[in-house]
């Protein structure tokens, strides 16, 4: 599974390789997971934050290295505080743009000014929040830092046409890693650039022959007798003329083809990430021993994916608790610490960090990425 | 009862803050807490521990006063010792077990959650949207108008006496209607890139281009757009619409929010598909309002849609065929729904 890229870390001695295992199943999860949902929707959405925390905990807690589980710490009145600022902050928007259009000129600044600082806060929270063997992780931002990587490049990647995606795709992963403690003890990520272009290269490349191989099938398809008729037919159920029928066929061919660039870039965005998240992890060591693996096979893994989508969407969302027991069961067990030495001599950084004001951000920092 | 609860469980001892672990068991001693390595006592406390609640079968973790940490992964056997068994919180959540609650629980949630799609999102809307105080649609007027008279808009080069001779023929329909002419304006414009246009917005300002007036070939075809546009306002069409988005969006969130990208990305498309057929549903709903209008006036009720037909020549052969993707339907599905009405003759 993760033979390669061992680099010249692990040369010399031999060291040990701890493969993540997931231990939850889908039946057992299905049980948590109808329960989080009735009471979700029987309270409009309040008990969604003890919903969410309840399903952190079943995956964190199901998800073992080295004979170890990892847990999940948030409390679900902090989650609780979080969501309701996010949505009463949505609904003032919403209804405020609705009555002042112009006033997205002022919005806009606050938003990318304020962004870092948000997404450094939510960077922490999660961390703050996970812990391993009795030890939590902990994150480590800096502003500047942060405008550059989440505001900064991404807005000058616009204007190259994606080509500089790569280096914002390192520049923030390496931000992350760089940034993530275990304990006291700091992740060290140095990733190089190169590999990031081929994976950008690779996933575009399967696209464009994805898309090519459509065009194909869709011209051969308009081309044929029976397309004109069919074209003609749905012309006369809507009871509009059919004088146009080169053009029918044509702009339907067409508007197929259109229908497939969506998904195809979808797709081939989830390869991208899953190939960045091989890269950045390979690239990441603590303590100077214990290097992080990841072994994601890209075609695998967005077939995971869509293979998951078909079901729930076949099952009216049954099958949902089986689709992520099955997406984090791959993604635990393509992952690994490589470790020269024991991985129980961490400890927590002392406990001062937990400041009042600090506390009263991370409340704040309920809100996290999935909303 | 009491025999079955155990003497003592076995686990693993963190250190506070530390990540090493040694085998321990936890026992009783009085009123003390006791846990004990290798056979020798490491700590003893009186004070209540913090325990985690119990997830599936996830290892459970005995916080200790002094922030020390007795893992354990028999979670029946803590339940027992600490007497959690008898907790509500415990029966209840033991009910995820049950594999026959828990389909009955499956059911109950599709049906919720397909009435909450079908039923409650609209009727939540439609009471938000009766609930918005007039001075909040009219500043979502004056916004809106203030924006597309910067961005899109010219002013109309209609004549006085043209505009006014309009202007009564709305003022007409209004009180056919029933309502009171004061809450509503009627707006004419340049309409520069939208060309023929007509469009009504929530506070009861009703916007018709200078190049939709000059397409009309009689009064009829005039009147019926002002009535379709009227009944958007009364109707609170467009107020609903914005609660139906912000709504789905919250929802959409809340139920989908923690998946893979790819339920996200389906559940967004889904919502704005959703979003387009509530929005065909208000124009036929504004149709069937104008229709019946025309009818009390002794007006033509299908003069307006001749009129759309000529506006979508215009556009080209994409935009009279209603479909999954149009925000309006067709106007030959409109034609359809009106010819229906009891007062028609087709």
């Amino acid at each position: 599974m993760l033979e390669r890229n061992e680099g010249a870390f692990g040369r010399g001695q031999t060291p040990a390789r701890h493969i993540g295992r997931f231990e939850g199943n889908a039946s057992e999860y299905f049980g948590i997971w109808i329960v989080n949902l009735l009471l979700s929707i029987v309270t409009l959405g309040i008990y969604t934050a003890w919903a969410k925390v309840r399903q952190r905990r079943y995956f964190y807690g199901n998800t073992i290295l080295d004979g170890h589980s990892f847990d999940y710490h948030a409390k679900p009145i902090a989650i609780l505080k979080g969501r309701v600022i996010v949505v009463v902050a949505l609904v003032m928007f919403q209804v405020l743009s609705s009555i002042q259009p112009f006033l997205i000129l002022v919005l806009l600044p606050a938003y990318i000014f304020l962004a870092p600082w948000v997404f450094n806060r939510a960077l922490t929270f999660n961390a703050r929040v996970t812990s391993y063997r009795n030890v939590r992780f902990h994150f480590q931002g800096r502003y500047r830092r942060a405008l550059l990587v989440f505001i900064v490049m991404p807005f000058l990647t616009a204007f190259t046409f994606g080509l500089l995606y790569p280096v914002v795709s390192k520049m923030t992963q390496e931000y992350i890693g760089d940034s993530t403690y275990y304990g006291s003890e700091k992740f060290h990520c140095q990733p190089r650039l190169g590999p990031y272009y081929k994976n950008l290269g690779a996933c575009v490349t399967v696209a464009i022959v994805v898309l090519a191989v459509t065009t194909g099938i869709v011209f051969t398809v308009t081309a044929m007798p029976f397309w004109d008729g069919l074209v003609d037919r749905l012309a006369e159920n809507q009871g509009g003329s059919t004088g146009d029928q080169i053009d029918n066929a044509f702009s339907l061919g067409m508007f197929l083809m259109l229908l497939a660039v969506y998904p195809v870039f979808i797709l081939s965005y989830i390869a991208y990430r899953a190939g960045v998240r091989n890269i950045t992890f390979n690239a990441t060591t603590i303590a100077n021993q214990h290097r992080l693996q990841s072994g994601l096979k890209r075609r695998r893994y967005v077939w995971i994916l869509v293979t998951n989508l078909f079901a729930m969407i076949l099952t009216l969302g049954l099958l949902r608790p089986w689709a992520s027991v099955r997406t984090w069961r791959y993604i635990v067990g393509h992952t690994a610490v490589l470790s020269k030495g024991p991985l129980d001599d961490f400890a927590d950084k002392a406990g001062a960090e937990g400041s009042v004001t600090a506390s009263q951000f991370l409340d704040i920092e309920g809100i996290d990425f999935g909303l | 009862m009491t025999d079955r609860r155990p003497q003592s469980i076995s686990g693993r001892y963190f250190e506070p803050n530390k990540s090493k672990s040694r085998p321990a068991l936890l026992s009783r001693s009085g009123s003390r807490l006791e846990i004990a390595v290798d056979g020798g006592l490491v700590g003893a406390y009186s004070s209540d521990p913090e325990i985690s609640s119990r997830v599936g079968n996830i290892p459970r973790r005995v916080t200790l006063s002094d922030g020390s940490v007795f893992e354990t992964s028999d979670n029946d056997g803590l339940e027992l010792f600490f007497g959690l068994d008898r907790h509500l919180s415990t029966r209840f959540f033991a009910l995820e077990k049950r594999s026959r609650w828990t389909a009955l629980v499956a059911v109950v949630c599709i049906a919720l959650v397909f009435c909450v799609y079908r039923y409650g999102m609209p009727v939540a809307a439609r009471f938000a949207a009766s609930a918005t105080p007039a001075i909040v649609s009219s500043a979502i007027d004056r916004g809106a108008l203030e924006t597309l008279d910067k961005v899109l808009f010219e002013a109309s080069v209609l004549e006085v006496h043209e505009q006014e001779r309009i202007d009564a023929l709305f003022r007409t329909i209004i009180d056919t209607a029933g309502k009171d002419t004061n809450d509503f304006r009627l707006l004419f414009r340049d309409g520069g890139a939208i060309g023929a246009n007509a469009f009504a917005l929530p506070g009861g300002s009703i916007v018709i281009t200078d190049q939709i007036v000059q397409l009309t070939e009689n009064d009829d075809e005039l009147a019926g757009v002002l009535g379709h546009e009227l009944a958007h306002v009364v109707e609170q069409h467009s107020l609903q619409q914005i609660y139906r988005a912000v709504g789905w969006v919250i929802v959409a969130g809340l139920v989908a929010g923690d998946s893979g990208q790819l339920v996200e990305e389906a559940v967004a498309q889904v919502g704005a598909l959703q979003s387009l057929s509530y929005s065909r549903a208000f124009e036929t709903s504004a149709d069937i309002y104008s229709a019946r209008l025309m009818h009390t006036l002794g007006r033509n009720p299908l003069a307006f849609i001749d009129l759309l037909e000529r506006v979508t020549l215009e556009c080209g052969p994409s935009c009279d065929h209603s479909s999954l993707l149009s925000s309006h339907p067709g106007t030959v599905d409109r034609r359809r729904d009106i010819e229906q009405l009891e007062f028609v003759d087709p």
